[in-house]
């Protein structure tokens, strides 16, 4: 019955230690935290809504409920790409802020790829890019089996308007951190 | 012999009461001696029925159903099972209530209550310490001291065995109960005069109160009956809401949760002792002391009320003897205006920040709404005997909803029209049929008449008739209407704005109207009927209509309009509904207690409604208001724009067409007019309006519909009209705010989301 | 004079030596004539009547006697002798009627002869009316109708015949006197009569002679030239016809070499035609034996993309695993995030998710090395399918120049046919050629023949015009030489005309080889025409 027991806070700054969600864009890897996650389910026929910035697609129905779908390539100023059979959609809760109702988006991502539990270790802090990149959309950095993730805190993404600039780890930063 | 109040009272007992006949007979239907099924069906029908007599039908069935109450209280307190000779006997009681509705519809002598009920109620009133019984006691000082040894024990044994099912049932309700006692304590501590949460809060312990008492938990009923008692003292304005009382209730609502968790844990673990301890003559005196001590004036009022109450109904029994205030006051119609007068100017007094406006609102507010929601409540357990949550109620209307999508995809599934088999069809036809009832069902469950909200204004009109010294007659019509909850919880308010302006400002005095040559009594007719698939709700009065002229000059000193325009009448006319254009301050010289039109309209248009005026000098005013039937679901026209598909409200939907080019003309070879029935219209193109790619080049390819909002009249050209659908409407999220054409999602026939167009903005946006 | 033709003159003299004879003689003739009727008049007609005329009337003077006599009184029986008398009398009248009616000489002697018949009939009819009257009567009554009628009608008859009797006298007094003035004028006229004969038929003879004879003479000096004309005429027609008959035969030979030739030609075209057949069945057969290939073809291509229809259902099926797959993996990962979101509690589940993911990636890792077998089946199979596709086609084009070069061979048989046509028209052409220069051959052998026949006329004219100079008394040497010349050359003409008509026999092998005999050309023979002359000139 009460939501606010499920949907706790897993994204606290302090402890990042979790399970993470991991997919891609792009080329590049990406995870946030299976919290954040509702569930993944494929691509759909999607309702547009005009006049909308280029990264909302539009709606869909998520049984019964209508839900925004954000396309994060767009969102994050990536080249579209078209859709395939590997492309999904991570239906994203993202907890009300300033006393609204906590909503349920979509993000449409290359592929997802696993869930992984990621411990403090494995999560460095998220690099400086030596320009004045805003990272605060970025948790930190992981580097497990090699392959370099950069952690997404997706509520904060999604609650921001407009294209968000950010700059993916990429393997060189593993060496760095 | 009869007052008119009496005739009105007993219209009312016979108007509201057979539902809940009807129930008991029902609940009736499934008890067996030995057994306690349908006690608690039962209980409640006694409790509507009291709270019916207290609210609207004070009279001389009173004694009759206090005779009910007695019974049920012996089974509640004895041994929580029916008797063959108790059934018998309420099944008399049953042929004796039902005679009495007869009577009263007949206007015929009222049936005497048998003797021997009083002989065979006697032993009740032995037992009118019970808890049930105490809650029809506004300040009975007697019950509490019979409790008060019960609760020195404060020890409670929980029958594990035989009350399991009860007990769950009580369980998970206190639950739902002490959340909304502590949401509503956390509103009142934001706005302390709201009467609404402070009656919810009411309902709550006395619904609590009446759980535990049938558990035989006295101590814990104690505990809910004197935070009842508390909560009463405010709702009649007898106390004033301050930070102590709120903590007192907030206490005493985690004293109740505390003991709920410890009846829930028994009930998950079995090996847990059923008897605990209850310590709660801490929370009892927190209370007394609230109700009493802190505030003595009010508590001193009571007597007063006690003594008037008695010689009235003179044979009537003690339990009886202590009706509410209220409930004296409608039974004296002399009473009526007397308590809301003295009692709000404290209410004004403590929360001088409002505005003035604001508290115009809410100064009358309380009594109205009191009686209103006493209603509702009652009309909620009439509807229904089990107490839903609405949010599951819309939770179900969408799985409703949901369902007859699967079931039309699954109808129109290729593969399934491939299959000629018969039975397959005739199945699907089946299936279609029941999900349609299924539908309709859900769907109804959330309607409820407008006669409770129509009923409110008679009170409304008699207060202001009176104060103001004029004569107004109230019609009302299509009061058996019905609408969505939501809406008809929404409505009332602009309502009572309405009908207010129509007796403060629109009807004339006596002696203005007998000089014009109208009847002294003027008339204002409140009426709703089906209308374009919505329902339309008229406000007409007889008065003197609005007056254009100073509405302009009005508009014009606010710089709202330039000093030259030229406006239609119509035009100038729904100027009232800009802010700023206070109606007092406009329409008459009556100054101060008018609300802003702009909050009515707003009002209305956040139920997707439309309000319209019209006026003639001297003649009289009315409003029309448009409403869809309900708000989760809505009447609509899906119409397509290049690739896409949108709903737009039938509602605001006047005709459609397919347009000639001979109807099409261009202004400054730009925007386009459409000739509709002999009138010029703007024409939009709702591609252009999308900023999508049209199938359609001329705007004579595609279809017209002609859109009202308010005023306006808009052409919009869409590219395809696939048809009239029901749709449940889904919020879309808070992103698409700014997106100025959409309100909202449903889903359509083949699963994926058709968007809502907002007509309103859709028609703003271009001019 | 001069316009008339000998035989006119001839005939215009002999006839008016004729006409005056004849002159002569009939009026010598009548004279005679005319004395002979007037005596055989009066000898056999005169005569006679009256002899008869007598008889006649001796009968009725009988009769009228014996009437006389029977009116005196006499007895019936007398009567009656009387009456029979009286009837021989009457018959004896009759027969000289009849005898009389023979000899009726002129108009008078008719009307004279009816008066004495119609009394005579009127007596006998008298007689008979009153015979029973007579022969019974035995008074007197008889007598009144003898006296009374009878007897007139006797006595007129009797006047009657003494009438014709003068008139017959009469008739032969004026034949005598005819008789006597024919005799008178012959015996004048005769005598001058001819001697005037004599005198013209003197004179036309002169003038006959004279005339023939000028007329003669410039015939013949003609004639003779005209066959000396002839005779050089004819020489040339026989060198002409000589010529000709050369040319016929030359033109023969070739014809001869020709329709060889044509029968060369022909059966070669049959050959070709014959060849072309056999060629058009080769090529049908190659046609069909290609057009099975391209059927094996087609089929092989189909069983083809049979294979790549199914590889491509595998290819699908695999998908659909992979598809599978990746759901399966999906469904894992909403079961990881599940157990996640459930905390410790779905510790357990998250690693049967887990299990399940890493399943359906291993299942995906299978249905990827599928599909890339897969893959490389289908793309084996299409490579099969392209080549058989090539061979399809190349057996195709075969199919199609087949197709082709059988109508090529339908055409040259077709020509071939055609030919043959053509040939068999020259060979008519050829034929109707030979008959023609036949023709011409026998055409020119007769030339020959009738130069050589003009020329033995023209000797016969030749002799004519000398037998003619000779009644003329003209000399004709010149003449003569010229004929002998012109008849030494035809003769030539006409042996070579016929040394070539063997040859020329052989080539008219379709017609009935006929003899040209040179009399054939000239119907009317040479001894015939001298006989005339001959008669001519006797």
């Amino acid at each position: 019955m009460n939501h606010s027991l499920t949907a706790s806070p897993v994204v606290a700054s302090s402890d990042l230690e979790g399970r993470y969600l991991t997919f891609t864009l792009g080329g590049d890897n990406y995870a946030i935290p299976v919290m954040n996650v509702r569930e993944i389910i494929h691509m759909c026929p999607i309702t547009p809504v005009r006049r909308m910035p280029d990264y909302v697609k539009g709606v869909i129905n998520l049984r019964g409920s209508v839900i925004v779908v954000i396309d994060l390539r767009l969102k994050f100023a990536m080249s579209p790409t078209d859709y395939n059979e590997r492309t999904c959609i991570i239906v994203v809760h993202v907890r009300g802020a300033g006393g609204e109702r906590d909503t349920l988006m979509g993000a449409i991502v290359d592929t997802v790829e696993e869930v992984v539990m990621l411990s403090d270790g494995d999560i460095g802090p998220t690099p400086d890019f030596g320009v004045p990149h805003d990272t605060q959309y970025m948790l930190g950095v992981s580097t497990v089996n090699g392959s370099v993730k950069t952690l997404l805190d997706i509520e904060r993404i999604f609650r921001e308007e407009g294209v968000v600039e950010l700059i993916a780890a990429d393997p060189n930063i593993a060496n760095l951190t | 012999m009869m007052s008119e109040a009496e005739i009105q009272s007993g219209a009312a007992f016979a108007r509201e009461a057979p539902a809940l006949i009807n129930l008991l007979a029902e609940g009736l239907a499934f008890v067996s001696p030995g057994l306690d099924a349908g006690l608690l069906d039962l209980n409640a029908v006694a409790t509507d029925l009291e709270d019916l007599i207290i609210t609207l039908a004070p009279g001389p069935w009173a004694d009759g159903v206090a005779v009910l109450r007695g019974w049920i209280n012996d089974v509640v307190q004895g041994d929580a099972v029916f008797t063959a000779p108790l059934i018998n006997q309420l099944g008399h009681w049953h042929t004796w209530v039902t005679d009495l509705i007869e009577a009263l519809e007949d206007g015929e002598p009222l049936p005497a209550l048998p003797l021997d009920w009083e002989a065979g109620g006697e032993p009740t009133y032995e037992h009118p310490s019970s808890a049930d019984s105490d809650r029809l006691i506004a300040r009975d000082h007697d019950p509490e001291s019979e409790h008060t040894p019960a609760s020195e024990g404060s020890e409670i044994t929980l029958d594990m065995g035989a009350d399991e099912e009860l007990l769950a049932e009580f369980y998970s309700e206190s639950l739902d109960l002490l959340a909304d006692i502590e949401q509503g304590v956390l509103k009142l501590e934001e706005n302390p005069s709201e009467a609404g949460t402070i009656d919810t809060i009411f309902r709550a312990f006395h619904t609590f109160k009446g759980g535990a008492s049938i558990l035989r938990m006295e101590p814990v009923a104690a505990v809910a009956h004197e935070l009842e008692t508390l909560l009463d003292a405010i709702r009649k304005k007898q106390l004033v809401i301050n930070r102590s009382i709120i903590d007192v209730i907030l206490e005493g609502a985690d004293f109740l949760a505390g003991f709920s968790t410890a009846i829930g844990a028994r009930l998950q673990d079995r090996s847990i002792a059923p008897t605990f301890a209850v310590e709660t003559d801490a929370i009892i005196d927190l209370a007394r002391n609230a109700v009493a001590g802190e505030l003595p004036e009010p508590s001193a009022m009571l007597p007063e009320g006690q003594a008037t109450s008695l010689p009235s109904v003179a044979m009537v029994g003690t339990a009886l003897v202590d009706l509410g205030q209220n409930d004296i006051g409608s039974i004296l119609p002399s009473v009526i205006v007397a308590p809301p007068s003295p009692v709000s100017s404290p209410v004004i007094a403590l929360t001088p920040e409002p505005k003035p406006r604001a508290s115009a609102v809410t100064a009358p507010k309380p009594e109205r709404t009191d009686a209103a929601e006493r209603q509702d409540f009652q009309v909620k357990n009439v509807v229904g005997s089990v107490k839903v949550d609405t949010e599951k109620l819309d939770s179900l209307v969408n799985l409703v909803g949901e369902l007859i999508i699967a079931q039309s995809m699954v109808v129109e599934d290729p593969a399934v029209v491939g299959l000629s088999s018969l039975g397959l069809s005739r199945s699907l036809r089946e299936l279609g049929r029941v999900t349609g009832e299924l539908q309709r069902n859900a769907m109804s469950l959330r309607m409820v008449p407008i006669g409770g909200v129509f009923q409110k204004m008679g009170r409304l009109v008699r207060d202001l008739s009176m104060s103001q010294h004029k004569s107004v007659q109230l019609l009302l019509e299509g009061e058996d209407v019905e609408l969505d909850r939501n809406i008809v919880d929404k409505i009332g308010d602009p309502l009572v704005h309405l009908v207010r302006n129509a007796v403060d400002h629109g009807i004339e005095p006596p002696e203005e109207r007998s000089a014009l040559g109208k009847r002294e009594n003027g008339t204002v007719r409140l009426s709703a009927i089906h209308r374009r698939g919505g329902i339309c709700i008229r406000i007409e009065d007889d008065g003197r209509g609005l007056n254009a002229d100073r509405i302009y000059a009005k508009a014009v000193d606010l710089g709202i309009i330039p000093a030259a325009a030229s406006l239609t009448e119509t035009e100038i006319f729904n100027l009232i509904f800009l802010p700023g254009m206070s109606t007092a301050a406009v329409v008459t010289d009556v100054s101060g207690r008018g609300v802003g039109m702009d909050v009515v309209r707003e009002n209305i248009q956040t139920l997707r409604g439309q309000i319209e005026i019209e006026s003639k000098r001297g003649v009289g005013t009315v409003f029309t208001i448009l409403l869809p039937l309900t708000l989760a679901i809505i009447d609509g026209l899906l119409v397509g724009a290049g690739e896409d598909r949108y709903i737009i409200p039938t509602l605001s939907v006047r005709e459609s067409f397919k347009p000639t080019p001979d109807m099409l003309s261009s202004v400054h070879g730009r925007s386009e007019m459409i000739r509709v029935r002999g009138q010029q219209v703007p024409l939009i193109r709702l591609n252009r309006c999308l900023g999508t790619e049209s199938e359609a080049t001329s705007a004579a390819d595609g279809i017209v519909l002609v859109l009202e909002a308010g005023d306006a009249i808009r052409a919009l050209q869409v590219d395809h009209l696939f048809g009239k659908q029901e749709v449940v409407i889904k919020n879309i999220g808070k992103i698409f705010e700014r997106q100025v054409l959409v309100s909202g999602g449903a889903i359509l026939a083949d699963g994926r989301v058709g968007l809502l167009l907002d007509v309103e903005k859709l028609i703003k946006m271009n001019f | 004079m001069n316009k008339l033709t000998i035989q006119n003159r001839i005939i215009l003299t002999m006839s008016l030596v004729v006409i005056l004879t004849i002159s002569i003689s009939a009026y010598a003739l009548r004279s005679v004539f005319v004395l002979n009727k007037s005596v055989a008049d009066v000898a056999e007609n005169t005569v006679p009547s009256l002899k008869v005329l007598y008889d006649i009337k001796s009968d009725a003077q009988a009769e009228i006697g014996s009437l006389a006599l029977s009116a005196t009184g006499i007895s019936p029986e007398a009567r009656q002798k009387l009456l029979t008398e009286n009837a021989s009398a009457s018959a004896d009248i009759e027969v000289n009627l009849k005898k009389y009616d023979a000899l009726v000489s002129d108009e008078e002697d008719r009307r004279l002869f009816s008066e004495i018949e119609r009394l005579n009939k009127a007596l006998v009819a008298s007689v008979s009316k009153s015979q029973a009257t007579i022969a019974s009567d035995q008074s007197g009554d008889y007598l009144r109708a003898i006296t009374q009628e009878i007897v007139p009608i006797s006595e007129s008859l009797v006047a009657a015949t003494e009438a014709d009797i003068a008139h017959n006298i009469k008739l032969s007094t004026k034949s005598s006197a005819e008789a006597k003035a024919s005799a008178d004028s012959a015996n004048f006229y005769l005598p001058f009569g001819v001697a005037l004969t004599i005198l013209v038929v003197i004179g036309m003879a002169v003038w006959l002679i004279r005339s023939t004879n000028g007329a003669l003479g410039m015939i013949s000096t003609n004639l003779g030239e005209g066959a000396r004309q002839t005779a050089s005429a004819a020489g040339q027609v026989a060198s002409s016809s000589h010529a000709l008959s050369q040319g016929a035969a030359d033109q023969a030979s070739a014809v001869e070499e020709t329709s060889a030739s044509l029968e060369e030609i022909s059966t070669m075209i049959r050959s070709t035609a014959d060849n072309a057949r056999k060629a058009k069945d080769l090529a049908g057969e190659a046609r069909a034996v290609a057009d099975e290939g391209t059927q094996t073809m087609s089929d092989m291509n189909e069983a083809m993309s049979a294979i790549d229809a199914s590889s491509a259902e595998v290819a699908k099926i695999v998908k659909n695993i992979d598809e599978i797959a990746f759901q399966t993996n999906i469904l894992a990962l909403n079961a990881a995030v599940e157990a996640a979101r459930a905390g410790q509690a779905g510790a357990g589940f998250a690693v049967v998710a887990d299990e399940v993911r890493s399943l359906a990636q291993r299942s995906a890792a299978a249905a990827k090395e599928t599909a890339e077998k897969i893959d490389a089946a289908i793309s084996n199979s299409r490579r099969g399918s392209a080549c058989t596709a090539m061979v399809g086609e190349s057996l195709n084009k075969i199919s199609a120049r087949i197709a082709a070069t059988d109508q090529l061979v339908g055409d040259i048989a077709a020509a071939a046919s055609e030919q043959a046509l053509g040939i068999s028209q020259i060979s008519i052409a050829i034929n109707q050629m030979d008959s023609i220069s036949q023709a011409n051959s026998a055409t020119a052998q007769q030339s020959a023949a009738a130069a050589e026949q003009l020329d033995a006329q023209a000797g016969v004219m030749h002799e004519l015009v000398r037998r003619l100079d000779a009644l003329l008394g003209r000399n004709s040497d010149e003449a003569s030489e010229r004929y002998g010349h012109s008849a030494q050359r035809s003769g030539k003409v006409a042996s070579r005309a016929v040394i070539r008509a063997p040859q020329m026999a052989i080539l008219r092998k379709p017609h009935a080889a006929r003899p040209a005999a040179a009399s054939d050309a000239i119907p009317m023979p040479a001894d015939e025409m001298t006989d005339g002359f001959r008669s001519f000139s006797a």
